[in-house]
């Protein structure tokens, strides 16, 4: 029954909008009764649930779907409730040209491994879909994308507890310290002490923890400060301790160096060599290669982005960089050995 | 053996990370601080570091221990 002030529309848009934040509530994951009333009480305050509150929850639960057709299932187990279906609320519906996207990234980031479930692409995902009408969203599981970006397939196992203590630690900004088995390590790891900056994954799949070096034990070729992109599936499971010491908010002052490569015309003479290092000069010459100089500071990534050219690009500094590309010379030699034919 | 003494292991990883910032303050601020000095200010220093979130903050940090240590010596 109205009263002359208003009062049922006023408690009918009370009702409304406690429901809207139930599904809202749940859109972040599932919670127990407990956990769903005090978030739409800390939210309403005194215009949450009333004392029977419970009750009050569950009468919400079967209005939902009753009137939205919302699916909400529930957990014996863990006691919690879950939206597994909008319904009548799924209101985000999307241009054409979104839903291409929205397919793209379906393409790219499949479920299962790798990279889709590290960065928690998949749940985003999983979300997004959700809010989209039941039609749109058998639209977009029926769509092929055209276009995909490879990323992630190549990628090891990676034990989920190193990659979160290593990211607990880059977003805390503490030294972390791990047992690491390097390529040039034989069957021992050897106890690495870092500051850590962030964790890049590759095209191929790999992720790295791009950090510099503070100690090792015992120690290797590495020098103390050098920028180390560790591969986290070579960081041993049960090792990784986040320290307490607080890192600096900026880097740790690394040593840069100066490259100065020549490419061979064979490469150069289009005069389009890329950049790929800051503070890049390149100089063209009449013969048709380039000298091209910049500052680094990751020797070993240096390295790898030069060994694209081949036998195209020879490096004259700085001496460490030549030191490394002579060991990988003298490596290929070994496998392929001295005397091999030249073709071509 | 006998352990290393507490914290003394904390105290210079701690170092080792802040001092390059607190020398760069030395500097820019003309407090001529010597080693000893420097390492005292970033131990004094530290708690309220680890909350600096940017450079700029840890060196209002470290500007502030250096005035309070400044003002208590020439009390």
């Amino acid at each position: 029954m109205s009263n002359p002030g208003g009062g049922t529309k006023r408690s009918s848009w009370l009702t409304f909008r406690r429901r809207l934040l139930l599904v809202r509530t749940l859109l972040r994951g599932p919670a127990t009764s407990a956990e769903l009333i005090a978030a739409i009480n800390a939210e309403l305050g005194e215009q949450g649930y009333p004392e029977a509150a419970t009750a009050a929850l569950k009468h919400d639960f079967d209005a939902l779907k009753g009137e939205y057709g919302c699916g909400i299932s529930y957990d014996r187990r863990t006691r919690r409730y879950a939206l597994v279906d909008l319904g009548e609320l799924a209101l985000l519906d999307l241009p054409d040209s979104c839903m291409e996207a929205l397919a793209f990234l379906e393409a790219s980031f499949p479920a299962g491994g790798g990279l889709p479930d590290h960065a928690n692409v998949r749940a985003l995902l999983e979300r997004v879909l959700l809010l989209l009408p039941p039609a749109r969203q058998a639209r977009l599981r029926r769509r092929r994308s055209a276009l995909q970006l490879r990323v992630g397939a190549g990628g090891g196992r990676l034990d989920p507890q190193v990659l979160a203590l290593v990211k607990a630690a880059c977003e805390q900004r503490r030294e972390l310290a791990f047992d690491y088995l390097s390529s040039f390590d034989d069957d021992t790891p050897r106890r690495h002490r870092v500051a850590p900056y962030g964790i890049t994954f590759r095209p191929e799949g790999h992720g790295y923890l791009d950090a510099t070096l503070l100690d090792v034990t015992p120690p290797g070729g590495e020098s103390i400060y050098a920028v180390i992109d560790y591969r986290l599936d070579r960081i041993v499971a049960g090792s990784v301790e986040v320290l307490p010491t607080v890192l600096p908010p900026e880097r740790i002052p690394v040593p840069r160096f100066r490259l100065r490569y020549t490419l061979v015309a064979r490469v150069a003479r289009r005069r389009d060599v890329a950049s790929y290092f800051p503070d890049t000069t390149i100089v063209y010459h009449d013969d048709g290669s380039a000298t091209v100089t910049a500052m680094v500071t990751n020797l070993w990534q240096t390295r790898q982005i030069l060994l694209r050219y081949g036998d195209a690009c020879l490096v004259h500094e700085p001496p460490e960089l030549v030191a490394l590309f002579r060991k990988t010379a003298a490596g290929l030699i070994r496998l392929y050995g001295a005397d091999a034919g030249v073709e071509g | 053996m006998a352990p290393a003494e507490p914290g003394a292991i904390e105290r210079q990883r701690l170092l080792e990370g802040w001092l390059p910032l607190a020398q760069e303050a030395n500097t820019q601020y003309g407090w001529a601080l010597e080693a000893l000095a420097l390492e005292i200010l970033v131990l004094q220093a530290a708690p309220a570091l680890a909350m600096a979130r940017t450079s700029f903050e840890a060196r209002a940090i470290l500007w502030s221990i250096y005035q309070l240590q400044h003002e208590q010596t020439h009390e």
